[in-house]
């Protein structure tokens, strides 16, 4: 089976912003909304210490989901060829997963009220074409493929180093990974880290207090009504004569 | 109590379940259909040429039921390979922007008023003809001045030709490229082109003077470019501001601005001194080496430090890396070198330096143009009068190096201003942003006060068509037809049809068409025996190697090429002699320097900043600022200041300031960024913003242009090029002018402070000296 | 509505001794009791309880089965999979989920609409009012049922007893709470707050009636002597002595209003039927009761 993945080039980028527009171009994603992106970071540092680099993001497709986990409805699951993909059908725009995501990878689309994010371009992967960002990058900055193939671009960039962006407090498996032989990553990942999945309060009230205490009460009015019919079975039924 | 059991409750029942299912089973989805994407019956892809900036690139574009959706590279073309940026990307936006000029109208307020009455074309074209001829007539039909660019621009231009007039200017010589391409046609006998023939993909070292690749972006020069450095090539990158090339670069040398012309003497001092030249070409096919040599025995890297503030070894280091890696050394001949009005001369030198280090036709240089191996036919039309005067911009005599094909617009600004040496009456402006281009832009307001007529073709409602007496809308490029774009200087030779993608979506015209309607309108009808592009092609086809319809199918042709010399094989080079011209007898004759020299440009004052600006690699000029996909993108220019003198002034990152110029001259608030990579005497200001675009009604505008702020200009006495980096602004916040409080030099050396130099003007031109040789035709590139 | 001339003197009599009370009953009492029967529910009220349980059923199931994600999940991973077979897709179990949940909440639309007064006003009045002896009920009931509280000392119940309304009070406001929330979910009515908000309140009205039905299973038709209870909900029936014994104040609610419309008719024919405080036991009373014609009975 496969395991998508895509390594960034950070060494060949040089955030020209074409991967943002053909995805957007790709998937009518409306403005100001997308689907992938480059964030630029100013110049900075000490001279001749500069460093001027971008965020270049998507989503991570992460081998644990947290999206996934928080989704009411199933409509977003990880298939066997490791993209993360949202079953429209399914999505009833609730957008917890919008919020669970670290990378901020989501967004609610206006149009038709449900989630939509990167799926690999899996229209176009299965039809044996790059994905549109891979495609269109002047700098062929982008690689895409598969992890579970030693012989690919993909799994040989990192052998060779490519890491991805995570953090020590959050590591949640992502398959996007960067290769940069500048110390560029670095400062890309001091000013975008990974988020700790986050859980609106509704839902932490649920699965921190009302969900264990349903649970109890449930088990607990089961469990009741079993001995008390277990005691009328063994008292026998009484008569409505007292 | 009883209640009645009756059919009406079960009857309700069942109308639940049944609507409770239907709403069930829609429930969710209704909106989701509505939005989602209904498998189009019909789906095209059809291969055409880009025009979002002018390097031409070859995209597929995506056709669903007769809707443009998407935008790709064409793999095919040789230049682009399959890939093209976010501008490119962005053209469907372009074809459905809001605010797209739908309609022809004439105005019926007065000029700037902002009144028009929709016309149809006929009306139009009848109004515009008629007030041309009523010019003509008072006037002569060289009273009639046209404004243009891009590639429809070559039909309108052709018109006027055919007409008679010889007035007419695009700024891409003289606000672009005009002073590189004389620079290197005085030492080299041709231009490097558009595309420039540039070998980035194969060279060891990359020079770049300025020219920000990376942020400016030709997509088919950046794939080389990534593909250069990705291969190990060093790049040096010379340029006040800390750019993406800077990042990329092993040598960032942070340049004090207008001193560009100094670094490269040193380089050539050095080279020369320490026999880091290509002795054989020199000795083969160069000529002047020895006066070069004594002309540069003084420009030491130490002479170099005070003026450039670079350390002298790094300008030695920087030197000796080209020596070794010659010839692949790429020294990019910049593109837009309009900076200081002494750029043929810092051209010259670029030249001179690439030169030394043999670089022309070797692999890692510059390549050749090769021959195109087939040719096409030519319409049988008349040929154009000659015009009864001269044109009034002075191309051709005033600067005799100037390119006639493209003119001088600043020139034509002022010959429409002072109404000498004839008075212009008329203007046509073509697809060319004047108040975004031209500098002194009062000057250009001005001038259409004399005007009688003033006519604008265009596709967005830009500033210039506020004042237009009637706006003609023109057909984006991706719903029309232009001619055929042949490429002899690139690594395959090709040529490329731009075709319609689409049908149009308002009621606009192609170029072709409407400088054919006009022309007919003026008596040329002999030179339009066509009806429809599409037959003019395939009749220049018909005779070819190029078969129209796998041109039309593929969206290019391609030959190959031969960019490289053979070994040991001399280059003729188009000059006198056949050989590069170190030492320009011409320019001595024309009565300027020889050689280059170092001519200082004035510092700014005290608590002012040179203004210096550039492009980004999500807009085009000021063609892209109301396109949705890229303003989301970047809506507005930050500018670029010093983190230290910011500091210095009390400012912090983001705060909002007026930037004032030299004349008083003041933006709306804009927002800084403070970083390191800005020098101190200088702040950045992206291009292409903040146009007073009144049309443009989906779109916030703000006064955030830096050609608002480029009130002076010098010129280019050997071109006629405007140097546009010659203006210098303060800070203003909350009303209080900012001024800062330290001396900053990034590098640790200081430069020697220079001021108050008089500006070659007018009274050094010569007027009666006819150049030797012919100035280039560049009809390629912009 | 037609005079039940066929009651027996004895039958008037009982009544009105035992609308005196309660008491408790001799074995006579008990048997002419136990024999009578009182309509409670009508077709109505039993086709509203049934829709609502089936709906409920329908809804749980599949409900638990969506929320398959890990951070809210409810049911076991086997439950889960389970439905994901028998429904093939996700997509259709959500689809079938919404449409039970429109049907429902229809259903309740149409009874709370069109049967304003004798659904919706009449559930509130006795099915949710709490009033003193339902208080003290809780506390009566348990010991009850351990034994030291005899059903004679518990305090007087009305048509649904407190613990049936403390129910009927957790169903009423989950069904508000889902009628609300749910529409919200399935049409996106709000932004991802509201949407999220009401989630989370779906999905506590929908545990906290699930928790209790065991309780109201069981009490309603497993627990013997709650027997009639369940058979009500069939039938629409009780028979009396469990309505006196369990329901007094609804007994004798139904007893002072066929009393008034026995005196009523009565008069007409000039026959005075005695007050209730004049009978004091069975054999005290002596009733003459005629027919329209005026045939002694």
């Amino acid at each position: 089976m496969s395991k998508y993945a895509m390594v960034i080039d950070m060494d060949r980028c040089i955030a020209c912003h074409a991967c943002e527009v053909a995805c957007r171009s790709h998937y009518d994603v409306p403005v100001p909304y997308y689907r992938n992106w480059v964030h630029d970071l100013q110049p900075q540092g000490v001279y001749p210490d500069i460093k001027k680099v971008s965020y270049v993001g998507l989503c991570n497709h992460c081998d644990d989901a947290p999206c996934v986990k928080a989704c009411p409805t199933g409509a977003t699951y990880k298939r066997k060829d490791g993209v993360v993909v949202v079953d429209k059908d399914l999505c009833i725009g609730c957008g917890l997963c919008a919020e669970a995501c670290p990378y901020g990878a989501r967004y609610v689309n206006p149009e038709n009220d449900k989630i939509d994010k990167c799926d690999f371009c899996i229209d176009r992967v299965s039809e044996g074409i790059e994905p549109a960002c891979v495609e269109t990058c002047i700098a062929s900055a982008r690689i895409f493929g598969d992890m579970d193939d030693p012989n690919s671009n993909v799994s040989k960039l990192v052998a060779k180093g490519a890491l991805p962006n995570v953090s020590a407090k959050v590591n949640v498996g992502p398959n996007i990974y960067y290769k940069d032989s500048n110390k560029n990553f670095q400062v890309v990942q001091a000013a975008f880290p990974p988020k700790m999945p986050k859980m609106p309060t509704p839902q932490k009230m649920w699965t921190k207090v009302l969900r264990p205490l349903f649970w109890l009460a449930i088990g607990g009015s089961f469990l009741g009504q079993f001995a008390a019919f277990s005691t009328q079975l063994f008292k026998g039924e009484s008569d409505i004569k007292e | 109590m009883e209640k009645k059991i009756s059919r009406r409750s079960f009857l309700k029942l069942s109308g639940a379940v049944g609507t409770g299912v239907a709403v069930g089973l829609s429930a969710g989805t209704s909106k989701a259909k509505a939005a989602e994407r209904i498998k189009p019956k019909k789906v095209e892809k059809i291969a055409s040429v880009c025009e979002q900036c002018f390097w031409r690139c070859g995209i597929i574009a995506t056709v669903e039921d007769g809707k443009l959706t998407n935008i790709e590279g064409n793999p095919l073309h040789p230049n682009n390979r399959g890939k093209i940026c976010a501008r490119g990307n962005a053209g469907v936006a372009l074809v459905y922007e809001k605010d797209r000029i739908k309609n022809p109208m004439i105005r019926v307020g007065e000029r700037g008023s902002g009144k028009w009455k929709e016309v149809s074309w006929n009306e139009a074209l009848d109004y515009t003809a008629e007030k041309l001829l009523a010019v003509s007539k008072k006037y002569g039909v060289e009273s009639n001045a046209l404004f243009s660019h891009g590639a429809s621009a070559a039909f309108i231009n052709d018109m006027y030709k055919f007409w008679g007039s010889p007035n007419n200017a695009a700024p891409s010589f003289a606000q672009c490229r005009g002073s590189r391409d004389v620079g290197y046609e005085l030492t080299y006998g041709e231009a490097l082109g558009s595309p420039e023939r540039i070998d980035l993909s194969n060279a060891k070292v990359i020079v770049l003077i300025g020219s920000a690749l990376g942020e400016n972006i030709h997509t088919g020069q950046i794939v080389d470019f990534t593909n250069g450095l990705a291969k190990g090539a060093k790049l040096i990158a010379v340029d006040p501001r800390f750019s993406t090339a800077a990042s990329k670069a092993k040598w960032w040398l942070p340049i004090k601005p207008g001193t560009d012309t100094a670094l490269v003497l040193a380089w050539i001092h050095v080279i020369i001194k320490e026999k880091g030249y290509d002795v054989n070409f020199i000795r083969k096919s160069a000529t002047g080496f020895t006066e070069l040599k004594n002309h540069v025995k003084d420009f030491t890297p130490e002479w170099a430090e005070k003026i450039t503030e670079i350390p002298a070894e790094k300008i030695r280091e920087t030197a000796r890396a080209m020596m070794k890696a010659k010839p692949a050394v790429v020294v990019h001949p910049g593109r837009h070198v309009a900076w200081y009005g002494n750029d043929v001369q810092r051209a010259r030198s670029m030249a001179i330096l690439s030169a030394l280090l043999g670089t022309w036709g070797q692999k890692g240089g510059y390549f050749l143009k090769s021959k195109f191996p087939t040719s096409y036919n030519a319409l049988n039309i008349p040929d154009a009068p000659k015009p009864k005067r001269e044109r009034v911009d002075g191309a051709g005599y005033r600067f005799p190096l100037a390119s006639t094909g493209e003119g001088l617009t600043q020139e034509l600004v002022k010959a429409t201003l002072s109404q000498k040496p004839y008075p212009i009456k008329s203007w046509m402006v073509f697809g060319q942003n004047i108040f975004n281009s031209i500098p002194s832009k009062k000057d250009t307001k001005k001038a259409i006060d004399n005007l009688d007529f003033y006519a604008v073709v265009d596709v967005r409602p830009t500033e210039p068509t506020w004042y237009a007496d009637v706006i003609l809308p023109e057909d984006t490029y991706l719903e029309r037809y232009d001619s055929l774009i042949t490429v002899t200087g690139w690594y395959k030779q090709y040529v490329s049809l731009r075709q319609p993608v689409i049908k149009r979506v308002h009621n606009t015209r192609p170029g072709w068409w409407i400088a054919m309607e006009l022309g007919k309108r003026l008596g040329l009808k002999d030179f339009y025996p066509y009806k429809d592009y599409e037959d003019v092609i395939k009749f220049q086809l018909k005779d070819s190697a190029i078969s129209f319809t796998k041109l039309k199918k593929d969206g290019v042709f391609t030959f190959p090429a031969t960019p490289y010399l053979n070994n040991g094989e001399s280059y003729q080079f188009n000059t006198p002699n056949k050989k590069v011209q170190l030492y320009s007898k011409e320019l001595k004759e024309l009565g300027f320097d020889p050689m280059p020299k170092y001519e200082p440009v004035n510092d700014p004052g005290k608590g002012y900043f040179r203004l210096v600006y550039g492009l980004m690699p999500v807009h085009s000029h000021g063609k892209t600022e109301s396109n949705p996909w890229l303003n989301t993108i970047i809506s507005e220019p930050h500018l670029w200041v010093n983190e230290t003198t910011g500091r210095s002034m009390g400012l912090k990152n983001n705060d909002e300031v007026i930037v004032e110029n030299q004349d008083g001259i003041k933006s709306d608030k804009i927002k800084i960024m403070m970083t390191p990579g800005m020098r101190p005497d200088a702040v950045f200001l992206p291009h292409g913003f903040g146009g007073n675009d009144r049309g443009l009604l989906n779109y916030t505008r703000r006064n955030v242009s830096d050609n608002n702020l480029i009130s002076q200009y010098n010129t280019d006495p050997i071109s006629g090029g405007t140097g546009l980096r010659v203006n210098f602004v303060r800070l203003i916040k909350e009303n209080k002018i900012l001024s800062p409080t330290v001396e900053v030099s990034i590098t640790g050396v200081s430069a020697n402070k220079v001021s108050g130099i008089k500006h070659k003007g007018e009274s050094d031109r010569r007027f009666h000296i006819q150049p030797k040789k012919k100035q280039s035709a560049i009809r390629e590139g912009c | 509505m037609g005079l039940r001339i066929s009651k027996l003197n004895e039958d008037i009599a009982l009544d009105h001794i035992l609308l005196k009370g309660p008491r408790h009953l001799t074995f006579d009492e008990k048997r002419i009791l136990a024999s009578r029967v009182m309509k409670k529910h009508g077709v109505g009220g039993i086709t509203l309880h049934w829709v609502n349980a089936i709906s409920w059923f329908f809804l749980i199931l599949t409900g638990t089965a969506l929320l398959s994600a890990s951070y809210l999940q409810f049911a076991p991973d086997w439950f889960i999979s389970m439905m994901d077979g028998i429904f093939g897709t996700r997509s259709a179990m959500l689809h079938f989920h919404i449409a039970i949940g429109v049907f429902w909440v229809l259903t309740l639309l149409i009874y709370g609409i069109f049967g304003y007064k004798n659904y919706l006003l009449d559930f509130i009045k006795h099915d949710l009012i709490i009033d003193k002896d339902d208080l003290n009920w809780f506390p009566a009931k348990a010991k009850n049922l351990i034994g030291k509280l005899s059903h004679y000392d518990m305090p007087q119940q009305g048509t649904y007893n407190a613990g049936q309304k403390a129910y009927a009070i957790v169903v009423a406001f989950s069904t508000v709470t889902l009628v609300i929330t749910g529409p919200i979910m399935a049409f996106h009515l709000g932004s991802t707050t509201v949407i999220q908000w009401a989630m989370m309140l779906h999905f506590v009205a929908t545990m906290s009636v699930f928790a209790g039905v065991f309780v109201h299973v069981y009490m309603a038709a497993l627990f013997p002597e709650e027997r009639p209870a369940f058979f009500s909900m069939i039938t629409g029936k009780v028979n009396e002595l469990y309505a006196y014994l369990h329901h007094y104040k609804w007994w004798k609610e139904i007893k002072n209003e066929e009393h008034e419309f026995f005196a009523e008719q009565l008069k007409k024919d000039g026959i005075h039927l005695p007050e209730i405080d004049e009978c004091k036991n069975i054999d005290d009373h002596q009733v003459k009761v005629f027919n329209l014609e005026g045939k002694e009975l």
